[in-house]
């Protein structure tokens, strides 16, 4: 009875012939000498044998259905993937400008503002290089102070406007007049107007440039040329 | 045994593999061709739906697609193709299980595919038929897969072992417990053979 214990793991793999030589010769000793294990054997046998192993064949038809779906669905997963890919990539573009941009808006924000840059305005009007007499000028009994303090005044000259309608204008100033006196600018006799520099400073530095009051001579001017009629 | 029914050699696999690998594309159209029928075959023995078969080794050889160039060479083709439609199945069925139809014999008939090439199903006896079918959809999951593989698939018990992922030792007892649960099932159609021999 042990030994049919044994053997019987053995037998479906023996009515089908795939256990190893010494095995079968084993099973083949042992039901020669037991009949309960003969007996089962030629039922197993049997049975086997009664169940047919023949499948349904696939048509072509159907051959053809399967071969087309797995490609089908092999060249969609294949375009998703790539699909996927492009998204990506125009994701990551859109985040590197964006990332890009906003440090540049930052900088041009408050960079700026937060240490402004040094200005010097240089005013040299073309007529500047004629002779003013010195009486053209009028002198102001006390110099007074140009400065620059804020780096976004508006050019020199160029005023804005807000209308009510919220438009905005520009009213840009004539020309100054070369021979006009230059109010709050400290002249020296018998010097061209112009060349005036402005060295910008901290407002409590209270400097002013001045023109040199030291000219040299200049020569007189021819008479009855003055107004050229 | 295994393997004498025209089923792909290991070195065809791997030669179409390979041409695969290589940007050929045709190679896995061959590939298909030469186990499709197997993979429908062991589809069919587990599920007994037709249209169910054909959606099993569709789903199979978008897997192959998939795996193919991480596909170890050395391994066995077939062993690999078995396990993931057996897998596939296996899904199938516990999520099918709560709305399964029970089959008319003209639908089971027709599932099988009619009269055309099945002469061993065409026995003209229905009761029998469906006794077989029963019995082998009775028998536990190990035990069935192991019966299918080895009597519709011609599998020897090392690639059986290979396909389940069990040792070989544990392929012969489910094979020996599947065949006599199926002998006290259909002991009312061998009990005439089982008398003879006594």
């Amino acid at each position: 009875m042990k030994e049919c214990r044994k053997i019987s793991d053995l037998l479906g793999a023996y009515v089908y012939g795939d256990l190893a030589l010494d095995e079968m010769r084993r099973v083949r000793t042992h039901a020669d000498t037991c009949d309960a294990c003969r007996i089962e054997v030629e039922a197993l046998r049997r049975t086997v044998a009664l169940v047919p192993s023949d499948l349904p064949k696939l048509t072509d038809e159907e051959r053809l259905r399967v071969t087309w779906a797995v490609k089908g669905a092999v060249r969609a997963k294949s375009e998703a993937s790539r699909l996927r890919v492009f998204a990506f990539a125009a994701i990551k573009g859109f985040a590197i400008v964006m990332v890009v941009g906003s440090a540049f808006g930052f900088g041009a924000l408050y960079g700026v503002r937060a240490k402004p840059a040094k200005v010097i305005v240089k005013y040299v009007p073309e007529r500047s290089q004629k002779h003013v007499a010195a009486s053209d000028v009028s002198i102001p009994s006390e110099p007074k102070t140009l400065y620059a303090a804020d780096p976004f005044r508006r050019p020199y000259g160029v005023e804005t406007s807000r209308s009510g309608s919220g438009v905005v204008r520009r009213h840009e100033e004539e020309e100054p007049d070369a021979n006009a006196s230059v109010p709050g600018v400290q002249m020296a006799e018998s010097s061209p107007v112009g060349n005036i520099i402005e060295n910008q400073s901290a407002p409590e530095a209270q400097e002013t440039t001045a023109i040199d009051p030291v000219w040299p001579a200049l020569p007189e001017e021819p008479q009855g040329e003055g107004t050229g009629e | 045994m295994p393997k004498d029914d025209g089923t792909v050699l290991t070195g065809e696999d791997e030669l179409l593999i390979s041409r695969f690998r290589a940007g050929d594309a045709e190679a896995f159209d061959r590939l298909m061709a030469l186990h499709m029928d197997q993979v429908f075959g062991l589809a069919w023995s587990v599920m007994h739906n037709r249209e169910e078969a054909l959606d099993a080794a569709q789903e199979v050889f978008i897997k192959l697609h998939r795996m193919l160039p991480k596909f170890d060479c050395g391994g066995n083709l077939s062993a690999w193709l078995y396990r993931v439609c057996l897998n596939h199945c296996i899904d199938v069925k516990r999520r099918s299980s709560s709305s399964e139809l029970e089959l008319t014999e003209d639908e089971w008939d027709r599932l099988q595919g009619g009269d055309e090439g099945d002469p061993s199903w065409n026995l003209g006896n229905r009761e029998l038929r469906d006794a077989i079918r029963s019995a082998v959809d009775e028998l536990p999951e190990r035990q069935r897969f192991a019966f299918i593989l080895r009597h519709y698939q011609f599998l020897s018990l090392i690639e059986i072992a290979e396909t389940m992922g069990c040792s070989v030792g544990a392929v012969k007892s489910h094979l020996s417990r599947a065949t006599s649960h199926l002998r006290s099932t259909l002991a009312g159609y061998v009990e005439l053979v089982v008398r003879e021999v006594q």
